[in-house]
């Protein structure tokens, strides 16, 4: 295993598309951890005056229909979104997997009693879902993460879903049989030689729910039931996605970096699942 | 009195009405025109007209109905399916009807349409949202016990009196002088024997605000169908004073308010009665003299509840109001479709005056900041100034703006309290729990002063949600209804409103103009300034 | 085969119970004062309020209003919404629109999703590839609602392809633009999940052995590589019909389109536990059948699954 991970290192040292990858995701996790090192704005300081006004004197990216600094904003709304993003998926995926596996790798009675509960939170809409949990803890001051949790916590069933069908499919392959014949217990059968299996489609899920949390965050700002007084990306789209016929600025800048975000993150995940793909070698 | 309150469900959240200017034109001759007219409405609540206290469904029923007066353009009150109104003592009023009047099924309009219609408004286990514009006439409280779980046995106004078949006499409470003013709204609209399945106790039936049965210029065609369209056409037999020239209007229901306004950019619709706020800087380049602006009668203030010890204080009330740059919200955020309002009552009705509101309603950040210091500072507040809203009435962008100037101008600390809908905010003020400011909206359902003062300032004032109480304003109040001639009248109104311009419970901010937009098959669309359509005056484009 | 469909059935009863419940202790737990949220804002009078309050239940604990509400469910009584309309009459209304839309935003994922991402792994690298990967990740990092605003404004009001509203004269073109939108995402997702599948099953042996013993490219990617690709594609596309019935309520507001996902965020705004809990169980109903068809799909494609 040791030699997997070393050639797999290897081999995301000579891809720039991990490289670009990494420093975009690098990027972000620093302004979202310390955004002051990146400007000494207020992202909450506005003037009627300069609403909409275009870049100016050390406000690069110009202003939005408050007056507040367009670059401000962005850099200190970073912490929502990649903590949207980042908790969600974590929490989703985990779940998700180990639902995943063990429904698929035990089958029968557990198959069935976690499909009845896959089924119950499949049935009910991610929307909905988040709608309700923003709705019940409306007024309170938890910032974002009623989001993070709602998002998580009824983001997983499709994963699931997909993880038992890797995993049913994997586990009829001669190897785990083989494994199985050995002796092998099943935490080793499922984590040693199934779950690399059902890696590739979890990655991929999981890499794109990471981009649509992020964007349901924006959804329930649209809807008017963002986080309270938190700054985000999602809540100055929303707020901005109005007024784009007037001014495209104010839309396009925290867009921008939402997409990136996403897309870094995406091809991170691509980059590394490639690299320790056994079937690549 | 309840009123017709602006719509909380976002569409429509911000009214508008309108009057003046714009709409140019003489209307042609009067030979009727084939073309039907599309309007974007949100799906009305109700279509029974006592139980219809909304913009969208007064919107529908004034185009089936006529009422009995109609407000002019000095908001004077003017007959239309009365003959007369008129009272020696304005405490006993008689009504006499037009003759010949008849409804959409040929049947004919008598006392009886106004007395049965009026009986079921009232009758209190109905529970009609216009239930209370009748608590001024003489036995209303016997149709409505304190103790709302028992039946009433009473099932009739006392003062409600049939004399013959075209002449009633309603008896008030106590002399009320804008009763006549009062009976234009859409509350006070008959109703054929049609609509009933048991008069004697004042059932309507749950069926006919399908296709209502109204006798006034328009008429259904099939019925209201939910969340989509309500279709009328011309009424030929309709009795009114001024015929229609178009043909019929297709009430088309909207979600929301963009897509009404794209659909008009697409010439997809023909009137949209409220560009939205987001796209009012565009409006005038996208629709070019098709956007069109007027006056209108709804009001925006932000109310401070007497429970939140934290705001008792006048001087602090004073300073926020003072802090507040209100033109520069209205310039900026709303592209002037709005007008800031430093007093009570919008600046152009009978008795309004401006300013009434003073050195309050004035931008003045540096004696702001210095009253507001001397009356405690930050600490005094809590530490942090609260402004809740309903989220999905597009009130965002001003609260924003206006916490901004707070934040900025006073150096404390200013938050949006964002809920829900516009009943959480009910809901916070009832159990009088900490929220901060709240907004409110509205828009009287007569034009009188005293319709936006009784409501709104009266101790039992049904829309005084925040709990101010001045015996004096409710004494001058009451006596100005009592006062025997308008004059008289208007001159303790605006006395209660002097009081209350001292005491500054609320924080006057806005009135709304109308600003809407028509297709290019349209012309002379005019609103009035409860932001409804002239329908009368609507012709074809040449 | 029918023991197997019994079983299932069986278990779709008691998913169906457990979503309802959930979904309605959901509802009840947000719903703070529905008859004045159903007033907006106009004072609720005393009387008003006791009629109301009685005439649905909302003074009995949550028990009592689940189990009158699953009364009428389970007796085909639905009864009313908190505004008075029966709740029968405007799903009945109201589902045909959702379904069209919803399929044939299904039908562009299916027809798309899959030709693109088995073009994208098969031309792996290429310009194809790269810019489908990098559409689908604008797609994903674009919240529905700035797409479908900016869609309705370009290909409706501005270029005048497409009306910007539902208009039910124009039958059922009047959805297309809409599920385009709605389409978007997952459309996204399951380009990108078949792309991968594909690319990797290609990398497989027994491509290697197919192509060793002569057989044709065609005959191996369309036989062999798609069957075995598509299991993960066909799991997400069953389970996302439902999510795009649900997902219809931006699309469905911002085109106006007087369906299923407008009267649910209409019932939660109006905290309308009865419609909002009609609407949700439908949505699990039509996704245990899905999924059944899925699962059911599976032994065809895998011959190695066999339900017995």
């Amino acid at each position: 295993m040791a030699s997997l991970s070393q050639d797999a290192w290897q081999d995301l040292r000579r891809n720039p598309v991990f490289w670009i990858a990494l420093g975009i995701v690098v990027l972000m996790l620093l302004l979202a951890a310390f955004p002051a090192l990146f400007t000494s704005v207020d992202p909450r300081a506005a003037d009627l005056a300069r609403s909409l006004k275009g870049p100016a004197g050390g406000h690069w990216f110009g202003f939005d229909k408050q007056g507040y600094d367009i670059y401000s904003r962005v850099v200190y709304g970073a912490r929502s979104s990649v903590l949207v993003g980042v908790f969600s998926t974590l929490i989703a995926g985990v779940t998700a997997l180990a639902v995943g596996l063990a429904a698929g790798y035990f089958g029968g009675w557990v198959d069935g009693l976690l499909a009845r509960f896959v089924d119950i939170f499949l049935g009910i809409p991610l929307l909905l879902g988040a709608v309700v949990v923003a709705v019940a803890l409306s007024g309170q001051e938890l910032g974002i993460w009623p989001v993070v949790l709602a998002l998580g916590l009824l983001g997983w069933p499709t994963s699931a879903r997909v993880v038992r069908a890797s995993v049913i499919s994997a586990k009829h392959q001669d190897y785990v049989q083989a494994a199985r014949v050995l002796g092998a217990s099943h935490m080793r059968i499922m984590l040693r030689h199934i779950l690399p299996n059902a890696l590739t489609p979890i990655v991929v899920m999981l890499t794109i729910s990471l981009g649509q949390f992020i964007a349901y965050e924006a959804t329930l700002s649209f809807l008017g039931l963002g986080p309270r007084n938190t700054i985000s990306w999602g809540g100055d789209i929303a707020t901005a996605q109005g007024w784009y016929r007037e001014a495209a600025r104010p839309l396009m800048f925290p867009a921008g970096f939402l997409t990136a975000t996403v897309l870094a993150f995406i091809m991170l995940g691509d980059a590394v699942r490639d690299a320790f793909d056994p079937k690549l070698r | 009195m309840p009123m017709r309150r602006i719509n909380a469900n976002g569409l429509l959240a911000m009214a508008a009405c309108v009057v003046l200017a714009s709409c140019g034109g003489k209307p042609q001759s009067s030979a009727p025109q084939a073309l039907v007219v599309s309007f974007g409405l949100a799906e009305p609540k109700h279509l029974v007209p006592s139980d219809c206290v909304e913009e969208m469904g007064s919107d529908v029923l004034h185009a089936l109905f006529a009422p009995l007066v109609e407000w002019n353009d000095k908001f004077v009150p003017e007959e239309i399916a009365a003959e007369s109104v008129t009272s020696p003592d304005n405490k006993v009023w008689t009504i006499k009807l037009k003759a010949g009047w008849k409804f959409h099924n040929g049947e004919p309009v008598t006392a009886d349409s106004y007395i049965d219609a009026w009986n079921a408004g009232a009758w209190g286990p109905n529970a009609h949202d216009g239930n209370n514009l009748f608590s001024k006439f003489d036995g209303y409280d016997e149709m409505n016990p304190a103790d709302a779980k028992q039946v009433p046995k009473v099932r009739k106004l006392k003062g409600l009196v049939k004399v013959d078949e075209l002449t009633f006499v309603v008896t008030l409470k106590d002399p009320y002088i804008n009763f006549k003013s009062m009976l234009g709204y859409t509350v006070f609209l008959p109703l054929p024997k049609a609509a009933f399945t048991d008069v004697a106790n004042n059932v309507v039936d749950p069926q006919f605000q399908e296709a209502p049965i109204g006798q006034g210029p328009f008429k259904m065609v099939g019925k209201w169908q939910h969340d989509q369209l309500i279709k009328v056409v011309r009424n030929d037999a309709y009795m009114g004073p001024e015929k229609p020239h178009i043909a019929g209007i297709d009430f088309k229901i909207y979600q929301t308010l963009p897509t009404q306004y794209q659909d008009l950019l697409a010439d997809q619709l023909d009137i949209v009665p409220q560009i939205p706020t987001e796209s009012l800087a565009s409006a005038r380049a996208d629709l070019g003299d098709r956007f069109k602006q007027n006056m209108g009668t709804t009001i925006q203030i932000l109310a401070f509840p007497t429970y939140d010890r934290h705001y008792s204080k006048v001087a602090i009330r004073k300073a926020i109001s003072m802090a507040i740059d209100r033109d520069e919200i209205v310039h900026t955020i709303f592209s002037d479709a709005q007008v800031s309002l430093r007093g009570f009552v919008p600046p152009f009705l009978p008795g309004s005056r401006p300013n009434t509101c003073g050195e309050a309603c004035e931008y003045n950040p540096a004696k702001a900041k210095a009253l507001f210091d001397s009356a405690g500072g930050a600490a005094a507040v809590g530490g942090r100034v609260e402004f809740a809203y309903n989220v999905d009435g597009g009130h965002k962008p001003w609260i924003d703006a206006a916490c901004n100037q707070i934040r900025h101008n006073l150096g404390v600390e200013c938050l949006g309290n964002p809920q829900p809908k516009f009943a959480d905010l009910l809901r916070k003020a009832k159990a009088k729990e900490s929220m901060g400011l709240f907004r409110m909206g509205w828009i009287a359902d007569y034009p009188v002063l005293e319709d936006y003062l009784e409501p709104l300032y009266s101790t039992h004032g049904i829309s005084n949600y925040y709990g101010y109480s001045n015996p004096e304003v409710d004494k001058l109040l009451a006596a100005g209804d009592r006062a025997p001639t308008q004059a008289a009248a208007l001159e303790l109104y605006q006395k209660a409103e002097d009081i209350i311009a001292r005491d500054l419970p609320v924080l006057p901010l806005r009135y709304m103009q109308n600003t809407f937009g028509v297709s290019t098959r349209v012309a002379n669309v005019e609103l009035d300034p409860y932001r409804r359509v002239r329908w009368l005056k609507v012709t074809a484009a040449h | 085969m029918s023991a197997y469909l019994l079983r299932r059935l069986l278990q779709g009863v008691l998913t169906f119970f457990g979503a309802t419940f959930i979904v309605y202790a959901m509802m009840f737990s947000i719903a703070r004062d529905p008859l004045q949220a159903l007033a907006g804002e106009r004072p609720l009078l005393p009387g008003q309020r006791a009629q109301l309050t009685a005439q649905y239940h909302l003074d009995k604990p949550f028990i009592v209003q689940y189990g009158y509400y699953m009364k009428g469910l389970v007796t085909g009584h639905l009864g009313n919404s908190l505004n008075g309309r029966p709740i029968a009459d405007m799903l009945a209304e109201a589902w045909p629109r959702t379904i069209q839309l919803a399929l044939i935003a299904e039908v562009i994922v299916i027809l798309f999703g899959i030709s693109g991402g088995v073009y994208a792994a098969l031309r792996r690298g290429r310009v194809f590839d790269q810019t489908s990967l990098a559409l689908t990740l604008v797609v994903i990092g674009t919240p529905v609602f700035v797409i479908g605003s900016v869609f309705q404004s370009v290909f409706g009001a501005q270029l005048g392809w497409f009306r910007p509203s539902y208009s039910a004269e124009l039958g059922i073109a009047t959805y297309i633009l809409p599920a385009i939108v709605l389409a978007l995402l997952s459309l996204a997702t399951s380009l990108r999940l078949t792309r991968n599948s594909v690319a990797e099953n290609l990398r497989a042996d027994y491509v290697r052995t197919a192509t060793s013993k002569g057989l044709a490219r065609d005959r191996i990617v369309g036989v062999h590589v798609l069957r075995n690709s598509l299991i993960p594609v066909i799991t997400f596309i069953g389970a996302d019909l439902g999510a795009l019935m649900g997902g219809a309520i931006v699309t469905e507001s911002i085109y106006n389109i007087p369906g299923v996902g407008h009267l649910l965020f209409q019932g939660i705004q109006l905290e309308d536990g009865p419609r909002v809990v009609t609407i949700v169980s439908l949505l699990i109903l039509i996704y245990l059948v899905t999924t059944l068809l899925v699962d059911l799909l599976y032994a065809v494609l895998d011959p190695r699954i066999r339900h017995g």
